[in-house]
């Protein structure tokens, strides 16, 4: 399917239809059909060799209506609706018609003026027509030739406020009266002579009557300067141009070269037939209101709708193709991925068969060293009573006169201890936790010989005490017994008396805690 | 915008029938490329997670080996050092003459009591293996403390490592020692644990 059609532009007047072919905005050839029955023949033979082409016709007579029309300022789909019951209450009986927004009242109302556009007699156009339905021709817009001439002075940029366009044309001379740029009204007339003697006059005549017939109707004011713009495209032109200007006119002439230029037109075609500018200007793609009924369009409005459908579908298979080769090649990575990492897991599980296991099936390594530990903390708990010998021994070398009579030794993880009938409480060292054992030391001891000084005795257990406590392995060093109890809360029994027998013993019994051992 | 007929869907039939296959073969292809791409990923993490965890079981077993060759020549040890297994009995009477005899000491009596399961938490035992205690005790005539240092060093060093729990030595003679006689001068008496670790029965 050919997404760019060639397009053929017909030009539609009473006594002729003209047939252009375009391709790229260029220009083909062109074919001119009378309006008979060998030129309908001739077109539909013509036009059955361009079925694929887009046409775009335009309409060019005497019998077209210019009708000026307020409408109450408003927007949206209720504007569209009023507009067509204007249009359908002026034109009832016309097929070709539309109305173009002209311009806002300057009144209080504000009040929005349409100009009502019709062709009065369509007659002609009808066997054109009914040769483009029964060719089943893609006729994608029927305008009207003021419309076009619009157009093309909005692309030539002239400004001019009150600007009348003289166009010589194959039938006649068509003047058109643009306000402020926007068409107010428009006439064709048909030039008997192409004399350029007779053409002066009859432009002059034209257009003083055309300049009378705006006056009259208060289009414009009567000091209003008229802005004249010719279409030159023969020698004639600028002696028309000289006879305006004696007559005080404002006059410019657009002689379009560069248009013929792009247009692939050349001068000697354009002067022969000049409306092949316009029609250049329809195949170049600018946008006119269609004057014709949707029904005749309708072909061009499917077929549009199908190349819109293909474009949306065909972009819509593109993503999908895209998003797919995406989806397609992500596969592959994940692929790859996953083949390089079963060849990974397959050298793991080839290096894991060499792992040695010494004593597979015996126990589990956590277990090995679980049981290690255990013998290890047997082995580190265990400790001799030489320590408490070798403190004791330390501290009696001083005190000769301290007999030991008996010394235990304990190993313990509690810190209270009883011995004989006394209990004591070991102090753990600061940093010690539940598992530190601690060695404490009982003696029992007596001062020898002893004549009864319990002052010189107790004075031998102190230093015998301080001794024990300055020593490195000792932490704490307490005297359970004294060799004699003088204080307040015990009770003290005993006499002076020369007959009573001297005590023959003066026995004392210490606690003592050695540092702990750090398992 | 142009309302549409009949006539004109029927138009446009063959184009939207067209298009609608074209839309429908794209469909089944993104359907098909997201189905395959979801296998792969699925397929993916599958075999992420068997690495994983073939990596993980091969770093137990690297750590399982680096514990072995840590732990084996200790254990061993302990074996031979008799901490780990059955009580060696008659091994230790053996030893315990041997030092009797090297250090002259006096008779000693012995008691070891029947091996029973540690319940004191005194060494912590997480795994299959359990902590069993025998309760020992010692009862001898010395005839200076040094002789017990000698029994328990001797026996310590030459036989299955034992906690000295408790000793008390007592001097046996008031009066002046008898040193004619050869007798003991001290009566000691020590407790031990005779700790083993074992595979709980």
């Amino acid at each position: 399917m050919r997404l760019r059609r060639p397009i053929i532009v017909l030009y539609v007047t009473r006594p002729f239809l003209m047939a252009s072919l375009w391709d790229r905005k260029i220009y083909q050839s062109h074919q001119v059909y009378q309006n008979e029955e060998t030129g309908y023949t001739s077109f539909r033979q013509w036009l059955a060799g361009h079925q694929k082409a887009i046409v775009y016709l335009v309409v060019d007579t005497v019998e077209e209506e210019f009708q000026l029309t307020l409408l109450p300022h408003i927007t949206g789909a209720a504007r569209r609706e009023m507009v067509l019951r204007k249009l359908t209450e002026f034109h009832r009986n016309c097929d070709y018609k539309t109305a173009y927004f002209l311009n806002r009242q300057t009144t209080l109302r504000q009040d929005d003026a349409y100009i009502l556009y019709a062709l009065s007699n369509s007659g002609f156009l009808q066997h054109w027509m009914d040769v483009l339905q029964s060719e089943n021709a893609l006729l994608a817009r029927v305008t009207s030739m003021p419309m076009v001439s619009r157009r093309m002075v909005k692309q030539s940029k002239q400004v001019a406020s009150h600007l009348l366009l003289c166009e010589r044309l194959s039938v006649g001379l068509r003047l058109s009266y643009l306000q402020h740029g926007r068409l107010r009204i428009s006439r064709l007339v048909p030039l008997p002579s192409k004399e350029s003697a007779l053409l002066t006059d009859d432009y002059l005549v034209e257009i003083e009557k055309m300049r009378l017939y705006l006056l009259s109707q208060k289009v414009m004011a009567s000091e209003t300067t008229l802005a004249i713009s010719l279409s030159a495209f023969d020698r004639a032109s600028d002696a028309i141009v000289k006879m305006l200007e004696q007559r005080a006119f404002q006059c410019s002439i657009h002689k379009r070269q560069d248009q013929i230029r792009s247009a692939g037109l050349s001068q000697s075609l354009v002067q022969k037939y000049p409306e092949l500018l316009h029609m250049h200007c329809l195949a170049s793609g600018c946008s006119f209101e269609s004057i014709a009924p949707a029904e005749k369009t309708r072909r061009f409005y499917i077929q549009q709708v199908t190349q819109r459908l293909v474009v949306g579908m065909l972009m819509l298979i593109v993503m999908s193709l895209f998003a797919g080769v995406y989806l397609l090649l992500q596969a592959k990575e994940m692929a790859d991925a996953r083949e390089a990492l079963q060849q990974q897991t397959a050298v793991l599980l080839q290096n894991q068969n060499l792992t040695l296991k010494p004593t597979d099936g015996v126990m589990t390594s956590s277990e090995l060293k679980n049981v290690v530990m255990m013998a290890e903390k047997i082995s580190q708990s265990s400790a001799m009573p030489a320590t408490l010998m070798q403190v004791v021994s330390a501290a009696l070398e001083d005190e000769p006169s301290i007999s030991i009579n008996r010394m235990r030794w304990v190993h313990s993880e509690y810190s209270l201890i009883k011995d004989e009938d006394d209990e004591y409480t070991a102090k753990k060292a600061a940093h010690s936790n539940m598992d530190n054992w601690v060695q404490v030391g009982f003696v029992n001891a007596e001062i020898k010989p002893f004549t009864g000084d319990y002052r010189t005795a107790v004075a031998i257990v102190n230093r015998f005490l301080e001794k024990l406590a300055h020593d490195v392995d000792v932490t704490d060093v307490v005297l359970l017994h004294k060799p004699v109890n003088g204080e307040s809360m015990q009770v003290l029994r005993g006499s002076t008396s020369e007959q009573a027998p001297i005590p023959t013993e003066a026995a004392f019994k210490l606690a003592i805690t050695l540092k702990s051992i750090e398992n | 915008m142009m309302n549409m007929r009949r006539e004109d869907w029927r138009l446009l039939q063959k184009t939207l029938l067209k298009l609608g296959s074209l839309v429908l073969v794209m469909f089944v292809f993104l359907i098909f490329a997201y189905q395959y791409v979801r296998n792969q990923a699925i397929a993916l993490e599958q075999m992420k997670s068997n690495y994983n965890l073939e990596q993980t079981q091969r770093q137990l077993a690297q750590q399982e080996q680096a514990n072995y060759l840590r732990y084996l020549p200790q254990y061993q040890h302990w074996i031979t050092a008799g901490s780990i297994g059955e009580e060696r009995r008659q091994q230790w009477l053996v030893q315990l003459r041997k030092v009797r005899e090297q250090h002259h000491l006096f008779e000693i009596n012995y008691d070891i009591g029947q091996q029973h399961l540690d319940q004191s938490h005194l060494i912590a035992s997480n795994g299959l293996h359990r902590l069993y205690r025998s309760v020992m005790t010692l009862k001898l005539g010395l005839l200076h403390a040094g002789d017990l240092l000698n029994l328990l060093t001797g026996l310590a060093s030459n036989t299955s490592p034992m906690i000295v729990r408790d000793c008390e030595i007592l001097r046996l003679n008031e009066k002046e020692p008898r040193m004619k006689m050869l007798q003991p001068n001290l009566s000691a008496t020590c407790e031990l644990d005779w700790l083993t670790v074992k595979a709980a029965s």
